[in-house]
Formats: structure tokens, sequence, C-alpha cells
């Protein structure tokens, strides 16, 4: 329960490919959901 | 700028609460943002004075006419604190089931009795999810490992209860902290033999009490492979739709934004009526929309200039503004901006796009 010190940091590249490809299929299926399905609760991000 | 009504409109019935979350998001009393070195910091909330019942009642009317002349799907999400806590909480709940809104409880499940459950029932409650992780008992550390498993099967057999009883659907949530890390499997195994509908495992979220106790609730680094590896198998044994997993190492570490969902999700309404963007939001006082005593939510949803500012993205200055993700980031985390440069159209410094452009101007 420490106090934690390593993070690792990543590179531009890195975080436009999360966004181009994980975090752009989150949004996808999210937005998707909501048209269909009654919604579940998810409020801070997709 | 928006057509469809927003996907829930979240009621913060109260700020008090039955329990010790250290990642609890509702705002600090004192709205100081630091993060504490030497020990967790006990939730303490910002005081307020509670809606009323009738007041309650005219934001549900508010929230009806919002729901009915607008395309879309749209949730009501009633929340804390603990709405428990509420004595009118049947009443609310009875209207909201009256007007044939759709409608969630989130609760920690406490205090409860058999009468209050029935009374819940008999007010159209259909949908609940309890929080099966708090932090009250972390300061015995004597017997830590005991008093947590303790909470959380008192939890999960209060959920129990509320299915036995017949409510449709009842889930459970898990934020995974580094306290309960090492329980994960156990407490879905035991959701899952419960009944239980589903289990919500969140990240822990830097915001509210979540920022301030960061560094002792934030699972070790070192630990990134051991929660992917257990959520994997979590989804692997019971299915997606049983495990729903919200946990983003990436997002957990601040190696990459979170998006802004202000102006497409949701609008909170806190214990005193004021509106704001995001449940995050509510630490931000320069995020407030207005008041559903005095203001139109039809109005604020649509209209009100910060909401639109965020949608259109014309906030957003270098690098952003030339940024090839602009549009899935939504310029990051308006807390982020809030707490590091009290700006809320700041780049979020967690961005390391952004670190690097700081770095070379």
């Amino acid at each position: 329960m420490g106090v934690k010190t390593l993070e690792r940091e990543v590179s531009k590249e890195y975080v436009i490919k999360k966004f181009e490809t994980e975090i752009a299929m989150k949004r996808i299926k999210y937005m998707m959901y909501y048209t269909k399905n009654p919604p579940i609760y998810y409020m801070v991000s997709w | 700028m928006i057509n469809r009504k927003p996907f829930f409109i979240e009621l913060e019935l109260t700020y008090r609460c039955s329990q010790q979350c250290f990642y609890c998001h509702n705002p600090p009393r004192d709205l100081k943002f630091y993060i504490d070195d030497k020990a967790p910091k006990p939730r303490s909330v910002i005081e307020m004075n509670e809606l009323n019942l009738s007041e309650w009642i005219s934001a549900i009317d508010q929230i009806k006419r919002l729901d009915e002349k607008y395309e879309g799907i749209m949730d009501v999400v009633v929340t804390g604190g603990e709405p428990l806590l509420r004595s009118d909480l049947e009443e609310i709940l009875s209207y909201i089931t009256r007007q044939k809104l759709s409608h969630m409880l989130l609760s920690s499940g406490e205090p409860i009795s058999d009468d209050r459950i029935t009374k819940l029932l008999e007010s159209g409650l259909e949908k609940i999810r309890i929080n099966l992780t708090s932090h009250k008992y972390v300061f015995n550390m004597q017997s830590l490992i005991m008093h947590i498993k303790n909470e959380v099967v008192k939890k999960i057999n209060i959920a129990k209860k509320f299915k036995d009883f017949g409510v449709k659907e009842v889930g459970g949530n898990i934020v995974l902290t580094s306290y309960y890390l090492d329980f994960l499997e156990e407490i879905v195994e035991l959701a899952y033999k419960s009944n239980l509908d589903w289990i919500e495992v969140n990240s822990v979220y830097k915001v509210g009490h979540g920022y301030i106790n960061q560094k002792f609730i934030v699972p070790d680094p070192n630990d990134e492979r051991t929660i992917q590896e257990k959520l994997k198998k979590l989804i692997e044994i019971y299915g997606e739709k049983f495990i729903q997993n919200y946990v983003d190492t990436d997002i957990l570490y601040s190696r990459i934004p979170i998006p802004t969902n202000w102006g497409e999700v949701g609008l909170v309404i806190v214990p005193n009526g004021d509106i704001y963007p995001g449940s995050e939001a509510t630490s931000i006082p320069l995020s407030k929309l207005g008041n559903i005593k005095n203001d139109s939510l039809i109005e604020i949803w649509f209209s009100y200039p910060l909401l639109n500012k965020i949608r259109s993205l014309s906030f957003l200055g270098e690098p952003c503004k030339s940024c090839e993700v602009k549009k899935l980031c939504r310029g990051g985390f308006r807390f982020n901006a809030y707490i590091t440069k009290n700006d809320l159209f700041a780049p979020d410094p967690s961005c390391p796009i952004v670190k690097d452009y700081i770095g070379k101007s």
C-alpha cells in the first residue's frame, strides 16, 4: 500500500495509436449501445 | 450543436454518506486539491443545503420534459453520497417511476432493512448497483485483510437480498484500489454465486478525494500486468456481460488523457440543485451550469455556452488544436486543466503530447 513512484512514459505515437484504435472503438461501441439499449452508468470517460 | 437528450441525468440527492471511500468523486470540503503523502485523507465533503422533496419533484418534472420532447434514450441515475440516507428516497423514486422515466439507484446498500427494501420495490425500483468497495476499516491496519473481506461479504449479501426480494437487476461495483486488488477474484466469484447480474470493475479516477488520496489507492504500477491478466481471466471465466471492465491502465497511470465527455453524456444535479456537466465537474466551481430551481435543464443541455464550446472543440489551443486525435480525446480531462492551471480550457498536462509541446516551447 506504499507510495507509488514508478510510472512509465509513452511516446506521442503510442498515444495516437491508442486513441485511433482502442479509444475510437470504445467510443463507437458506447454510442451504438446508447442508441439501442437502456443506459448503463459510466460517467467519467468512454 | 446537439440534437439528442443526454444519456443520463444524475441526481446526487445528498452528500451525506455511510461509507468511507478514498476515491469518492464528491467535492472535498475545502476544495483544495493536493496529493497527500502522509496518509489517506478521510472523506470530508463540502456542506450544502439539500433540495427538499418538492424541489426534487420539480427537478424531475424538468427531466420529464427533456425526456419526452427530444430524441434519444435517457436514464435517471439516483445517487449521492448515500441516497438511502434520504428518508424521502421512496417518494422521489415513486415520482420518477410514475413519470415513466428509466432509472437506476447507485448505493452502498447501507443503511438498509427488509422493510426499506420492500418500500423501495413498491416505489418502482428495478435496477440497483451496490458499491462493494469502501475503505471504512482501513485505518485498522492490524486486521486489514479480515475487515476488507468481511466488508465485501456484507455488501454482496445486501446485494443478494435486493435480488431475493425481487429487484430485477442487481449489479455490484468494484473500484480497483490497491486495497482490493488481491481479492478481486474472490469478490467476483462470490458475486457470481450470489446471483448478481453484473459486476463493474472501475479504475480509480484521480478526481475529488481520488485525486488527494491517489498515492494510496492507485495500485502499484508494478502490478499493471497482474491487473490486466486478472481482468482478462475473469472475462474468460464469467463473460463480458457479467464482468464489465472499465479499467484502462494507460488512463490509470496517466499515460494518455481521459477524453472530455462534457456536453455529450450527461448532466449532474448536486444536493443543492446546482447543475454540472460531469461527476468530476462537481469539484470545479467554474463548471457550474446553473441551478435546477431557477434554470431550465433543456436550455442548459442544448444551449449553454460552456457545453457548446466543449462540443465544438473551439476552446482548443496548441498543441491540441493541431492534434490528429483531437476528436477522440476532445482536449483531455478538464479536471486536470483546472487543478493545474485554474483554467477550464487549458491543455490537459497529463497528455505526453502536451508535455512534449510545453517542454519544447
